[in-house]
């Protein structure tokens, strides 16, 4: 099975970066929750209740939802971090990719770590600006909040298609398709990475170490 | 239209999820537009009374106008004839005059449906999606970032409900319509849609009275009969608003505002922190009109007169009108009295580099003649009119005689390399 991925692309100030991806990704595992499940017996249980909280931007006119949940905002929140501070240190015009997975995991024996099968690939791209003037600095703050906005309506519009989404397992196995570990939700399982724009070095690299497992 | 159909067990299910659904949804769309942030817990432990596995607080008044708005169980989406149930927002000033800014709509097509899908998992699970989607997309529309600046002295933001086909001739020409989402039922499909306004210029008159405007550098429409003083005041019989959209629709009467908090705004009022487009600059400038004082009296009486002044609500307009009754800034500079400047001018003692402290000393007075330079003879010596063209005349006659010295100049000035 193939992972239908999505990239979305913007090119912003260094100090917008967090909160762009932030809004991105917030939209998107906002629909990618479900309440707490608290299992009573082996077959029954119950499902918890989301909730949401509004975030302002700083560097835009934009609001966005997020699932009111300390343990995930701490774990999105350190993620973009990293990025945006690897980005910035990067320099003024550098660009980088952060990229939102949800996968799930398939059991393939009892030696091996269950393989991991993406099913949804969101990534977003960044392109840092470095503006000269205060006007221009106003434009590109108002210019982003239409753009957040449109790309919000597409997260929906693609988040309400009939696609593949990992049906509920058993209770027992429930880890192989959400994250279980968060006490008050459970958000598919995920995981984000990123990357600065990869230097011919880090490409050559790249393939060399495929070459080397592949030849085991 | 679809052929299936849901065993009785099923039908109640759906027309009860359907139920809560819109409920819950216009819980959602009017709670965005109360001009405050929102935040709800998550609640590992279901207490068993929130729907769809989300933690929506539910305002009694929206419930109740929602579920009157349903009527009986006729009226209700899957049942024909379908009728769409829509929630309208508008904003209203506080001369009542009222500009529709978005409809949300959700309707239901026959036409379309799934007989694979369980009513009690997939639809269920679906309608939470849907309503997730529309949390996320009521703060992504323009009225969302206006709702958040209202209050009682500038504008409010009002709701109205109603069951039938949604209207969207009043969102002007240049209306966006977005889908939220869509569910798949045995029986058919909902949708849930949003028109929302774009262009944000308010317009008192019926379209067919309004007469020619122009276009200002701001994108601000001025009727020509603006600065007339036998201005129509405008009616409120001509609010669209008030009217019922058809004879079969069971609508709840226009609601009482949305309940306001009045809030202080603290970000910056200047223009530049609105949206980037003119319409945006519109609003702004609306909203930084009725918050400055030197244009409002400080009389209860000049309550009428805004309203007076305002038949247009052209913010812009009325900042650059004199208030004849104010004590405004905005006079114009001709007016100022050159005899009183010195005396608002506070004395400061000159203490040169170099120089002796008391200011008698030469080098203090020639740098105090420096910072205050003499004043121009024009201003002390006034000639009359009579004085002034007498002497342009003079002027005149002098150069009428060298014609041909200016002539020469000109030619040697045209031939030189």
């Amino acid at each position: 099975m193939n992972a239908r991925s999505q990239t979305f692309e913007f090119a912003i100030e260094g100090r917008q970066i967090a909160e762009v991806i932030s809004c991105m990704f917030h939209t998107i595992l906002f629909h990618r929750c479900v309440g707490k499940y608290n299992t009573k017996g082996s077959d029954n249980y119950s499902v918890g209740t989301l909730g949401y909280t509004d975030i302002d931007c700083d560097y835009t006119d934009f609001t966005y939802i997020v699932t009111t949940s300390q343990e995930l905002q701490q774990t999105i929140s350190d993620k973009i971090n990293q990025f945006q501070d690897k980005l910035r240190l990067s320099g003024l015009n550098s660009s980088g990719q952060i990229t939102l997975e949800f996968y799930q995991k398939k059991k393939s024996g009892w030696m091996f770590k269950p393989e991991e099968i993406p099913w949804e690939i969101w990534t977003i791209k960044i392109e840092q600006m470095q503006l000269s003037s205060e006007n221009e600095r106003q434009f590109m703050r108002e210019k982003l909040s239409d753009v957040l906005a449109e790309r919000v309506f597409q997260i929906t519009e693609i988040i309400n298609k009939p696609d593949y989404v990992p049906k509920p397992p058993h209770l027992s196995e429930l880890d192989l398709v959400f994250d279980t570990s968060y006490t008050d939700i459970q958000p598919y399982l995920f995981k984000i990475n990123f990357s600065d724009t990869p230097t011919i070095a880090n490409h050559v690299r790249t393939i060399l170490k495929e070459a080397f497992n592949t030849s085991l | 239209m679809s052929d299936y159909q849901l065993s009785n067990e099923d039908h109640e299910a759906l027309e009860k999820f359907t139920k809560f659904f819109l409920v819950k949804a216009a819980q959602i769309i009017v709670q965005s537009r109360l001009g405050e942030k929102k935040i709800t817990k998550s609640k590992p432990m279901c207490s068993g009374n929130e729907w769809f596995h989300l933690s929506i607080k539910d305002i009694p008044e929206v419930t109740v106008n929602a579920k009157k708005c349903l009527g009986d169980i006729q009226h209700l989406l899957i049942n024909p004839p379908h009728s769409s149930f829509c929630v309208e927002i508008s904003l209203r000033t506080p001369d009542c005059d009222t500009i529709t800014l978005e409809t949300w709509c959700i309707s239901f097509d026959d036409s379309i449906s799934d007989p694979a899908q369980r009513v009690r998992f997939n639809i269920y699970n679906r309608m939470s999606i849907v309503l997730r989607s529309l949390l996320t997309c009521t703060r992504a529309t323009p009225t969302y970032q206006l709702s958040r600046k209202q209050s009682a002295d500038k504008y409010i933001i009002c709701y109205k409900m109603y069951s039938g086909e949604p209207i969207v001739s009043h969102l002007g020409e240049h209306y966006s319509k977005k889908t939220i989402g869509s569910i798949l039922t045995p029986i058919g499909r909902f949708v849930l849609n949003v028109a929302y306004r774009t262009r944000l210029t308010m317009s008192l008159t019926p379209m067919e009275n309004r007469p020619i405007s122009n276009l200002t550098p701001f994108g601000i429409d001025i009727k020509d009969d603006h600065f007339s003083l036998d201005r129509n005041h405008h009616s409120l019989e001509d609010d669209n608003d008030a009217q019922l959209p058809s004879a079969h629709n069971s609508s709840v009467p226009k609601s009482s505002p949305i309940e306001v908090m009045k809030r202080r705004h603290t970000s910056s009022e200047s223009v530049s922190s609105s949206h980037g487009t003119p319409d945006k600059v519109y609003y702004s400038k609306l909203r930084a009109a009725f918050a400055i004082p030197g244009t409002i009296a400080h009389t209860p009486s000049h309550i009428g007169s805004y309203s007076r002044m305002n038949d247009n609500d052209l913010p812009y307009v009325l900042m650059q009108q004199q208030d004849q009754n104010s004590k405004a800034n905005y006079s114009l500079s001709a007016e100022l009295d050159n005899d009183t400047a010195p005396d608002d001018f506070i004395l400061v003692e000159v203490k040169p580099f170099f120089g002796k402290s008391d200011s008698t000393d030469d080098l203090a007075l020639f740098i105090r003649s420096c910072q205050q330079p003499p004043m121009l003879e024009s201003f002390v010596f006034e000639p009359s009119l009579g004085e002034t063209i007498n002497q342009l005349n003079d002027e005149l006659r002098v150069f009428e005689s060298k014609v041909e010295e200016f002539d020469q100049l000109v030619g040697t000035l045209s031939t030189a390399d």
